[in-house]
C-alpha cells in the first residue's frame, strides 16, 4: 500500500476523512512516527516519542469500528511541552532537576483532550522551566528551526512549534508564561494562541510565574487552533484562578452579530511602542500586513499605549519573583533530582545549584533581589504597578478598537549561540508579546509573510479578554487574504 | 549596584551553589539586566495602576474577574487521600516508611529554625 502524504492535513479534514472511513487513526500515528524519526534526529524537536501511541490509536480505530461516535479531536496526534503532565510519562520542564520525574497524574489539558480522542505522540522541547527565548536552554541540547537548521526554533515551547512546522504532529501544546507559544510559533512559521488568563487550566502544568502561565495551543491553520482551544478551555476546580465562560468578560462595544462582519473591525496599531523595537525588515513586513488587512476592508488606527515600553521592565521583575518562590519546591526532598551535600542546608545548595541550569539560577537570584527587603518598594511594587496601568490602557484601548496588532517578533528567528553570552538581548525577543500576558489579554501569533532569506514573520493579534473567537475570525480572514 | 558580598548572600537565601567563576558571569549578566528593569524608575503608570488587587481584577470597564477563590478542603473519603500520597511519596529521592528522609535538622551550623 503507498504510503499517504498527511503533510497537508486539518483537523477538519482529517475528521471527515474519519468518518466515511477514508483512513484509520492508526495510520496517521503511523505516518508521524516515521516522520518523527526521519527528521527529529535533526532538529532535536521531541525529547521523547511515547511507546504506546499507536496502541492508543489502534483502540480508536476498535471503538470507531464498533460503531461509536466520533469525538471533537478523535485521533488526532498532539505533541506536548515537556512541562504539562501526563500520568506514567516522564514531565522534565526541560531540566536535569527534573529530568527522571514521572507524573503521578494528568494535567487537566490532557484529560480533556485525551476524552475528546487525542492521541500523544510525544513530549517537545522546551527552555529549561520555560525560561528562554530560543530552547537553547534546554538541558537536552537546543531545538533548531526547520527552516533554518542554524536557526533557533524559539522558546521557551520551541519543540512544539519546530514538530508542527516540520510536520511531525497535527497540533501542539505549548505554554505562553511572556511569550513562549506566540515567539517560537512565529519563527517557525506556525499559529499560536496564549489563552485569557484563567480561560484554560493550568492544573498539572509546571508553574513558572503562576500570575502569567497560561497553556496554550499550536497548530498550523487557525481553525485546528480553534478546536483544540474549545476542548481544552473552561472552569476547573483544580485550578482557582480558571475562569468560568460566565464570570470571562467580553468587553467591548461589538456586539455578537456585527462580530461576524470582519469589515467593521477596528484595529488598532500601538505606532510609538512599535517603533521602540522594530528592525527595518519588521517593520516593512508589518505595514505589507496591515495595507493587506485594510485593502480588505479593515479600519487601521494608531493607538497609544504609553506605558507599554516598560511592559518588559516590569514582566522582568514580576516573574523572576515569582519564580524565585515557586521553584523552591525543588530541594531535593520530595521529588527530582537530589545531589547529596554535607548538611541539609547544604543538600538543599548542592541539589539547586546542579540540579538547575544558568539561566534558572539567574533567575531564582534575580527574584530573591528583587523580593528582598529595601529593594520591594524599588522593584516589585512599581513594576505591579506598571502592569496595572498597562491592564488600564488595554482596557482604554479597546474602547476605541476591537483588536491591536503587532509583529510578533522584532525580527525573525536568531541564529544559534547568538544571543546567549547577552541575557537582555535574548529578553528583549518578547517586547511585543510580553504586554498582553501582564494584562491577561488573549493573543495570536500567525504567520505573515517571510523575510529576504525565507524565514517566516509572524503578526499578533490581542483582543479583549474573552476574545479569542475575533481571533480566530481575523486569522482565518487573514489566511485568506 | 550588585556586589560579591550581596550575590553570595542571595545564593544563599536561594539555596544554591555558585562556583567563583559562575559568580562573576552572573554578577555581570544581573547587572545588565538591573540596568534595562531600571529603567521603570521612569514610568509613571497612571490611573488606578498603583494599589494591589489580589480579590479581584477590576479594569475599568471590565467587569470584576474573581481570582484567587480557594476550593474547599474537603478530607477526602477511604484511602483516597493515603492511596494519593503514597504515589507522590514514591516520587521522592530518599523515603524511610511513611516519612521523606533528611540529614539532621538539629545540629546544622547553617539551617535550623
Amino acid at each position: 500500500m503507498a504510503v499517504r502524504d498527511f503533510s497537508q492535513l486539518t483537523i477538519a479534514r482529517w475528521l471527515e476523512g474519519l468518518a466515511r472511513g477514508a483512513w484509520r487513526a492508526s495510520e496517521l500515528v503511523e505516518y508521524y512516527l516515521k516522520q518523527i524519526e526521519k527528521i527529529n534526529p535533526g532538529l532535536n524537536a521531541y525529547l521523547e516519542v511515547f511507546d504506546d501511541a499507536l496502541t492508543a490509536a489502534e483502540a480508536i480505530d476498535r471503538r470507531l469500528a464498533s460503531g461509536e461516535p466520533l469525538r471533537a479531536l478523535e485521533g488526532v496526534p498532539i505533541a506536548v511541552k515537556d512541562n504539562i503532565l501526563i500520568k506514567g510519562r516522564r514531565a522534565s520542564a526541560g531540566s536535569k532537576m527534573l529530568e527522571n520525574y514521572t507524573a503521578a497524574y494528568d494535567a487537566t489539558v490532557i484529560a480533556k483532550l485525551r476524552a475528546a480522542g487525542a492521541v500523544f505522540l510525544g513530549r517537545t522541547n522546551m527552555d529549561e522551566f520555560a525560561m528562554g527565548a530560543s530552547t537553547e536552554n534546554s538541558a537536552f541540547g537546543p531545538t533548531k528551526n526547520p527552516h533554518d537548521p542554524e536557526r533557533v526554533a524559539g522558546g521557551s515551547s520551541g519543540g512544539s512549534a519546530a514538530a508542527l512546522a516540520a510536520g511531525l504532529a497535527l497540533a501542539a501544546l505549548g505554554s505562553d508564561t511572556g511569550g513562549s507559544v506566540r515567539q517560537p510559533a512565529a519563527f517557525c512559521g506556525v499559529l499560536g494562541l496564549k489563552p485569557t488568563y484563567g480561560a484554560v487550566s493550568r492544573f498539572g502544568l509546571i508553574a513558572l510565574a503562576p500570575s502569567f502561565d497560561q497553556i496554550g495551543p499550536l497548530a498550523r491553520t487557525a481553525d485546528d487552533v480553534e478546536r483544540i482551544f474549545e476542548v481544552i478551555k473552561g472552569r476547573d476546580e483544580n485550578d482557582s484562578t480558571s475562569l468560568s465562560e460566565k464570570v470571562r468578560p467580553l468587553i467591548s462595544k461589538v456586539s455578537r452579530s456585527n462580530l461576524e462582519k470582519f469589515k467593521k473591525f477596528k484595529l488598532g496599531v500601538p505606532r510609538r511602542f512599535l517603533d521602540q523595537g522594530l528592525n527595518r525588515a519588521g517593520a516593512e513586513n508589518f505595514s505589507v500586513a496591515t495595507a493587506s488587512l485594510a485593502a480588505a476592508g479593515y479600519e487601521i488606527m494608531d493607538i497609544d499605549l504609553p506605558t507599554a515600553p516598560y511592559a518588559l521592565a516590569a514582566y522582568y521583575v514580576i516573574m523572576p519573583a515569582e519564580a524565585s518562590s515557586n521553584l523552591a519546591r525543588y530541594d531535593g526532598i520530595r521529588y527530582g533530582s537530589y545531589f547529596p551535600g554535607q548538611d541539609l542546608f547544604d543538600d538543599y545548595r548542592t541539589t539547586r545549584g546542579n540540579g538547575f541550569g544558568l539561566e534558572v539560577r539567574r533567575r531564582v537570584i534575580l527574584g530573591t533581589y528583587a523580593l528582598s527587603a529595601g529593594y520591594y518598594d524599588a522593584y516589585y511594587a512599581k513594576a505591579f504597578a506598571v502592569k496595572q496601568a498597562i491592564a488600564s490602557e488595554f482596557a482604554a484601548a479597546f474602547n476605541q478598537v476591537d483588536a491591536i496588532l503587532t509583529p510578533t517578533t522584532p525580527a525573525p528567528a536568531f541564529k544559534l549561540g547568538e544571543r546567549l553570552a547577552d541575557p537582555v538581548q535574548m529578553y528583549l525577543e518578547d517586547l511585543f508579546t510580553v504586554p498582553a500576558n501582564l494584562a491577561g489579554l488573549p493573543a495570536i501569533s500567525i504567520p505573515s509573510g517571510r523575510a529576504a532569506s525565507g524565514l517566516p514573520f509572524g503578526l499578533q493579534i490581542m483582543a479583549p479578554p474573552g476574545g479569542e473567537g475575533r481571533l480566530f475570525q481575523i486569522a482565518k480572514h487573514y489566511a485568506n487574504l | 549596584m550588585m556586589g560579591e558580598k550581596e550575590l553570595t548572600q542571595l545564593a544563599s537565601l536561594a539555596r544554591i551553589n555558585l562556583t567563583t567563576a559562575e559568580q562573576a558571569g552572573l554578577l555581570n549578566d544581573l547587572g545588565a539586566i538591573l540596568d534595562y528593569v531600571d529603567q521603570l524608575k521612569q514610568a509613571a503608570p497612571t490611573g488606578k495602576g498603583s494599589t494591589f488587587k489580589t480579590q479581584s481584577l477590576k479594569v475599568e470597564s471590565w467587569k470584576t474577574v474573581p481570582v484567587n477563590v480557594l476550593r474547599e478542603d474537603n478530607p477526602s473519603a477511604g484511602g483516597a487521600a493515603a492511596a494519593e500520597a503514597e504515589k507522590l511519596r514514591a516520587a521522592a529521592p530518599t523515603t524511610e516508611g511513611p516519612y521523606f528522609k533528611v540529614k539532621a535538622i538539629f545540629g546544622d551550623k547553617n539551617g535550623g529554625s
